[in-house]
């Protein structure tokens, strides 16, 4: 009777696994199929697609989904359902749409403006290693935004910003280029 | 004697004129480049009237009155001064015969004339300047654009020209000898016959639009085109790397709210550049979204400019 039971629930586990395995290729092959489309400008086909993938909870899928609501490609233009999904392509740790998601809080596009919550998903971002989101952070340092101002903590992102690749114009590494942006 | 006299009024008279061509010569501004390029496959070239051909590659300048021709399995994107950018597609020509990006914006003015080929174009500053100043012809036809992404297949016997995208508001204006119509939509085109009677514009058949894209790929907008050679893989890396670096370069402070259509193409560019070094490490798997898409593996460089429609 155990072994039964044992047998069972091994055969569960192993079910559930490869269900859960096949959920997130199918998902995978509907976000490729969206890009695919989408690169094509066949907008009705990568809404499809991407709201498929998006369903498996596919975080690419979510990101890219989340722009053609942004940008009323394919959809009518809905920045709510856009946070939304950026929302949960962001707890996913998909650092593009946590990226996004941070400057819809900074903006309030889509959600009510909130620059705390903006600076944390844009942080998250950075810390990940999103190169233009070190850059934004740097920027939110530099203004006071959402974080409190710190020019050497903005300095800090700018650097960063640019060791991973940025084009950090040389103004923007001096405490004086970046004064000049945000003058109180 | 006498001959001696005539030689030396000759010299003297040179002599005289002499600074005058030096001043005329030196008054000659060297020209400025327009744009450059920005991605290309295969063979490329520029010529300005009365000159000779140029060998184009990445980064090379486009000067204004050049004619770009592309060879077989070939394309070529350009983005000009005022960012508007263009691709073109294999065995295709184009004059680009006025380019001013000016401060006044009464004095910007665009005119490119394209012959037979595949054309793409994603409209920049001249346009949202002085959208009247913004024009491109066909053999048969005159295209004013407004905020908009329209392309043209110019063959033998027909034109197609039609919208990719197309801004809010804004409306593509084809006019012939014969006739003028309208596009307000993304997705819609016209073709044009030869007596330049056209067609009420109607949905792009897909196979068409796909064939624009493919002959004709943009890196600015993270499409991948045709695989290529070695070295067009080569050059598209860098081409996508270039790109990239510009877009960010793009990127305003917290005063200027981002554009987030622009970020997301960031995004997919950098995807694309991915994709674009695996095909040249050649350790890409099935992922090649742009090799095996309509006719990017028929190896011209994309399609010839029509892909499936009837010609």
């Amino acid at each position: 009777m155990k072994t039964h039971f044992m047998k069972y629930t091994l055969l569960l586990i192993l079910g559930a696994t490869m269900l859960t395995g096949c959920v997130s290729v199918m998902g995978q092959i509907s976000e490729r199929q969206g890009t695919k489309a989408y690169l094509q400008k066949d907008y009705a086909t990568a809404f499809t697609k991407y709201s498929d993938a998006a369903a498996e909870n596919n975080a690419e899928a979510q990101y890219h989904l989340a722009v053609m609501y942004a940008e009323g490609q394919g959809v009518e233009k809905d920045l709510a359902q856009a946070a939304r999904l950026l929302r949960r392509s962001a707890e996913q740790n998909h650092a593009d749409a946590q990226l996004m998601l941070g400057l819809f809080n900074i903006y309030g596009d889509g959600v009510p403006a909130n620059p705390a919550e903006g600076a944390k998903w844009i942080s998250l971002a950075a810390t990940a290693g999103n190169d233009v989101a070190m850059y934004y952070l740097a920027n939110l340092y530099a203004a006071g935004l959402g974080v409190k101002k710190s020019m050497p903590m903005a300095l800090q992102w700018m650097q960063k910003a640019k060791d991973s690749g940025f084009p950090v114009e040389d103004e923007l590494l001096t405490e004086a280029g970046l004064n000049a942006l945000y003058k109180e | 004697m006498k001959q001696l006299m005539r030689i030396i009024m000759l010299a003297a008279i040179l002599i005289m004129l002499l600074p005058h061509a030096a001043q005329a010569i030196e008054a000659q501004p060297a020209p400025q480049a327009i744009g450059e390029v920005i991605s290309m496959m295969g063979s490329v070239t520029a010529q300005q009237p009365g000159g000779t051909s140029r060998d184009l590659d990445l980064s090379s300048p486009v000067f204004a009155r050049d004619v770009l021709v592309t060879g077989m399995k070939s394309n070529v994107e350009i983005r000009f001064q005022d960012e508007t950018t263009f691709a073109q597609g294999p065995q295709s020509t184009i004059s680009l015969d006025e380019f001013v990006f000016s401060t006044d914006e009464s004095a910007s003015k665009l005119l490119f004339r394209m012959g037979q080929g595949t054309f793409r174009f994603v409209s920049g500053e001249i346009v949202r300047q002085n959208p009247e100043a913004f024009n491109l012809n066909t053999p048969l036809t005159t295209i004013g654009i407004r905020g908009t992404e329209p392309f043209a297949v110019v063959t033998a016997v027909k034109e197609t020209i039609g919208v990719l995208s197309i801004d809010p508001g804004h409306v593509v204006e084809v006019t012939s000898p014969r006739a003028t119509v309208s596009m307000d939509r993304p997705g819609l085109s016209t073709d044009v016959g030869p007596d330049g009677s056209m067609s009420t514009p109607a949905p792009t058949s897909p196979q068409v639009q796909q064939g624009v894209i493919n002959a004709a790929p943009m890196t600015s907008q993270g499409e991948r085109g045709a695989r290529g050679t070695k070295d067009d893989l080569t050059r598209k890396v860098t081409a996508f790397k270039q790109n990239i670096a510009h877009s960010k370069g793009q990127l305003g402070g917290l005063g200027d709210k981002p554009d987030y259509g622009q970020l997301h193409t960031l995004s997919v560019q950098t995807t694309s550049q991915t994709s674009a070094e695996s095909d040249r490490d050649g350790t890409s798997g099935s992922q090649g979204l742009g090799g095996d898409s309509g006719g990017g593996d028929s190896g011209d460089g994309g399609s010839d400019g029509g892909g499936g429609g009837p010609h």
